[in-house]
């Protein structure tokens, strides 16, 4: 592990307010996928920087769109002070030198039909590495220091285990000695013991060559254990972002608090205080308004009014918005409205028995009781738009109305959630009550 | 969760489900495979065990053999034993095949050379026999036998959601198939036990979902479906292959939550095969570690966590990252699984070993208890290793005799000594 380096040392990668947005594929527009929605961070040199999240949050469209695999939309890339995303497609080669990939998928990400060594030697060959003939031992030397042998050279993937292709394509990624590799879930294909063994020869590399990591993965143990620094992502947006074990020891954000609680603990008598979410991540498509993770958070700031209600009530309550939310989804195209009007709709629960499947449990407040039996009428007349709607006016606040500010929390440590400012409670103080 | 006097409950009331020196190997044109080399272990009713090893150990091959869902070229070994004690289930076999019966105790008599039902106690004869407490080979059994096991006794919930369920077909049409043909339900009938069975799974709003295809739903619907198919025919135990390893971990956290509260609604016996030592902490109550086709460590959660024995299983809970110092070089197992195609003369642990001696090469380490204060206490239940360092406060010597002891048997004629130890 490296130390925070000195002041005078500029970072390696400056990303600030990167966007990459995937259009819409409809014929009349609608709403782009938001993969990347306005992301900024800083990597220094000699760091491993870690990105986490849940699948479809973004982290690896983050990777492509800073080696510019994908157009990113607005924001810039500084690498080394050079702005990346005005480099011009000869100065874009040239720098590619500078930063490589390392893939998810080792039978997928190396071509079948090349020997090790060829796929080794094509970036040497692309970029017209030394003398044809120094290549050959460049190879040999590349295959040496990530363990496998030289004779391998003329051998083909699929007679290597998952662990040696990954293997392959870390020779191919430092081939060109490199100064940045974004490390695209190196070792989730994995079993657990190659996994060690993997992650050992990346630390080793790194402290030979002085190299720079940014390590995608949805495996926190994964990242605990190699990262300096990590940043959260949820539907595009960078939670949290700190040093790796302040993070882990006092997550600030809700979701990180969420998340962390979910690794299952290699010991039986461990996870008494798990936080299970409900639900799952809402479409980048169509994020929800103010905060994303506004939908399933269980710190959700609520009004003063509701703030007696348990927990499950609460839940209920919340079940009950997502369940309006996708039938109103069943109405968008012009023809499920057409079938709606026609009375062709696809079968669905009466909201009755929802209602009572969620409801009937607890004696609720009056007023709360009132409104749902209001909606439900709504729903019954077909107003499923007016039925959403009565519910945000009584039950949303801050956290659906407004995007939330990064806060910076502790030193290094910067969360994203409305409950930092001074007139909300804590994260960690609403969860000790 | 279980501590070890639960444990000890369990061997009194028995075992839900038994497998017993289980042997599935397939037969190619280059090699034979010994996928299932010599498996036991045992599923006690409502109780979770945890089957966990690293790709290629032959965990699904063994869940698949007890849904007798081996195809060719794989077989397995007839001297294998497979059984199910339900003792409804075992009466109304007994019933059906009233000449392929045996009666534990009394061999001679009221035996039949090819019975593949066992009866500990029960009463009356023939077709009007009934069963207190017997069991059912199932792989000596007749095909309809394991078919009417499959679905509504045992039943599994695959590892790949997305390729578990067909694309072409809503959900709602592949839970009423399902229900048809166990159930004989149609109509609305079955309209109203689909939705309540993706109700109890947790996905809201089930009608609605019904008449949706499963691309429409999430990887963690998706598995909550495939959960709900499993339950469709009211299984007792259920075979979970992998269930969570594609999902995120939020979902896996739900999920693994769902399967808890199904088990005590509905008081199932899991069998839950996975590779993450986390994940097996969490549900499992007992454990049993397999390597190349064996079993090579079994015990309590507790107490495999606490005091693993069998050198892989220290090296696998040591190569976890997050459980290391941080910033330390992780712990490594040297080489990799290998393949099991060749029989088992030697322990196949011996080439990555830390700990491995001159013998290791040349004796076979069956299961036994690691020290002696175990053996008392029920052997089958109880800390069993498969290793030549255990039991531990035995000498060298003696240990290598009791696992030539042990392993002899195998070698000379298994089918009988099995037989007549029932």
């Amino acid at each position: 592990m490296t130390e925070q380096n000195d002041e005078q040392d500029d970072p390696l990668v400056v990303v600030d307010g990167l966007r990459t947005y995937y259009g819409s594929e409809r014929l009349l527009g609608g709403e782009p996928v938001k993969a990347v929605d306005g992301v900024s961070f800083e990597i220094a040199r000699g760091e491993t920087f870690g990105i986490v999240g849940e699948s479809g949050c973004g982290k690896t469209t983050l990777g492509r769109s800073i080696l510019r695999l994908e157009d990113a939309d607005s924001g810039t890339v500084e690498f080394d002070g050079t702005d990346l995303l005005s480099l011009g497609r000869r100065d874009l080669k040239a720098w590619r030198r500078n930063a490589q990939m390392v893939y998810q998928n080792p039978t997928s990400s190396i071509n079948e039909r090349m020997t090790v060594g060829r796929i080794v030697r094509e970036p040497l060959d692309i970029h017209d590495w030394g003398m044809p003939h120094d290549r050959r031992n460049r190879v040999s030397e590349l295959l040496d220091r990530v363990g496998l042998q030289p004779e391998h050279y003329h051998r083909y993937p699929h007679q290597f285990s998952g662990g040696q292709r990954q293997r392959i394509g870390i020779a191919r990624a430092l081939a060109l000695e490199p100064d940045f590799i974004v490390l695209d879930e190196p070792v989730s294909a994995l079993d657990v013991s190659v996994q060690a063994k993997i992650l050992n020869l990346l630390l080793d590399l790194q402290d030979e060559y002085d190299l720079t990591y940014l390590l995608i993965a949805h495996d926190l143990s994964v990242v605990r254990h190699i990262c300096d620094r990590v940043g959260v992502m949820y539907l595009g947006k960078l939670m949290e972002v700190g040093p790796t074990e302040q993070l882990f020891r006092s997550p600030s954000n809700p979701y990180t608090r969420a998340l962390l609680s979910a690794i299952p603990q290699p010991d039986p008598d461990a996870g008494a205080d798990r936080i299970t979410l409900r639900g799952t991540p809402p479409s980048p498509r169509n994020p929800p308004t103010g905060c994303v993770f506004s939908t399933r958070c269980p710190f959700k700031i609520r009004r003063e009014e509701h703030e007696s209600l348990t927990t499950e009530q609460w839940d209920s309550i919340e079940e009950f918005r997502d369940v309006l939310r996708e039938r109103e989804k069943l109405r968008t195209t012009p023809l499920q409205r057409v079938k709606a009007r026609l009375g062709r709709e696809p079968p669905v629960t009466p909201i009755e028995e929802v209602v009572s499947e969620l409801f009937e449990l607890s004696t609720y407040p009056e007023s709360v009781q009132e409104t749902v039996d209001q909606t439900a009428t709504l729903v019954v007349e077909g107003e499923f738009t007016a039925a959403r709607e009565l519910l945000e006016e009584t039950f949303s606040t801050v956290c659906e109305h407004e995007r939330p500010d990064q806060h910076q929390v502790a030193d290094g440590q910067a969360s994203r959630c409305h409950r930092h400012l001074s007139e909300y409670e804590e994260p960690r103080e609403f969860l000790s009550e | 969760m279980t501590d070890e006097s639960q444990a000890m409950s369990g061997v009194t009331d028995g075992p839900l489900l038994s497998v017993e020196n289980l042997r599935t190997t397939f037969y190619t044109d280059q090699e034979t495979i010994h996928a299932v080399d010599g498996v036991s272990f045992t599923v006690s009713p409502q109780q979770t065990l945890g089957v966990v090893g690293e790709s290629g150990s032959g965990k699904s091959v063994t869940a698949r053999s007890i849904l007798g869902l081996v195809d060719d070229p794989g077989r397995v070994h007839p001297d294998s034993e497979i059984r199910y004690h339900d003792p409804a289930f075992v009466q109304t076999v007994a019933r059906t095949y009233p000449d392929r019966v045996t009666w534990a105790g009394e061999k001679t008599a009221r035996s039949a050379s090819d019975a593949f039902v066992t009866i500990e106690s029960g009463s009356g004869e023939g077709s009007s026999v009934t069963v207190e407490r017997g069991s059912v080979n199932l792989v000596a059994a007749p095909d309809d036998v394991t078919r009417s096991l499959r679905g509504s006794e045992v039943a599994m919930v695959f590892q790949d959601a997305q390729t578990a369920l067909n694309p072409v077909y809503t959900v709602g049409n592949q839970i009423k198939e399902l229900l048809d043909i166990h159930q004989g339900l149609s109509g609305t009938e079955a309209t109203e036990a689909a939705a309540d069975l993706l109700e109890s799974v947790g996905i809201p709003d089930p009608k609605r979902r019904l008449s949706e295809y499963p691309h429409q739903f999430s990887g963690g619907m998706q598995q909550r479906t495939v959960i709900a198919l499993a339950l469709a025919c009211d299984p007792a135990v259920l075979l979970c292959d992998e269930p969570t390893t594609a999902l995120d971990v939020t979902i896996q956290a739900q999920i693994l939550e769902l399967l808890e509260r199904l088990q005590h609604e509905r008081n199932l016996s899991i069998l839950f095969i996975t590779h993450d030592m986390g994940v097996i902490a969490q549900v499992a109550d007992a454990v049993a570690v397999m390597y190349a086709g064996e079993v090579v460590e079994q015990a309590s959660v507790d107490r495999l966590f606490d005091q693993p024995r069998h050198p892989y299983t220290q090296g696998l809970l040591q190569s976890i990252p997050g459980l290391a110092s941080e910033g330390d070089r992780l712990p490594t197992i040297d080489g990799r699984v290998p393949t099991p195609n060749e029989p088992a003369t030697y322990c196949r642990y011996a080439p990555r070993c830390p700990e491995a001696f001159e013998e290791c090469k040349s004796t076979h380490p069956e299961r036994v208890p690691v020290d002696s204060a175990n053996e008392k206490s029920g052997w089958m239940r109880a800390h069993t290793a498969a290793c030549l360092l255990y039991p531990e406060d035995e000498s060298l010597e003696d240990r290598l005799q009791m696992h030539h002891n042990f392993g002899a048997p195998d070698e000379s004629d298994a089918a009988t000594t099995a037989r007549e130890d029932d």
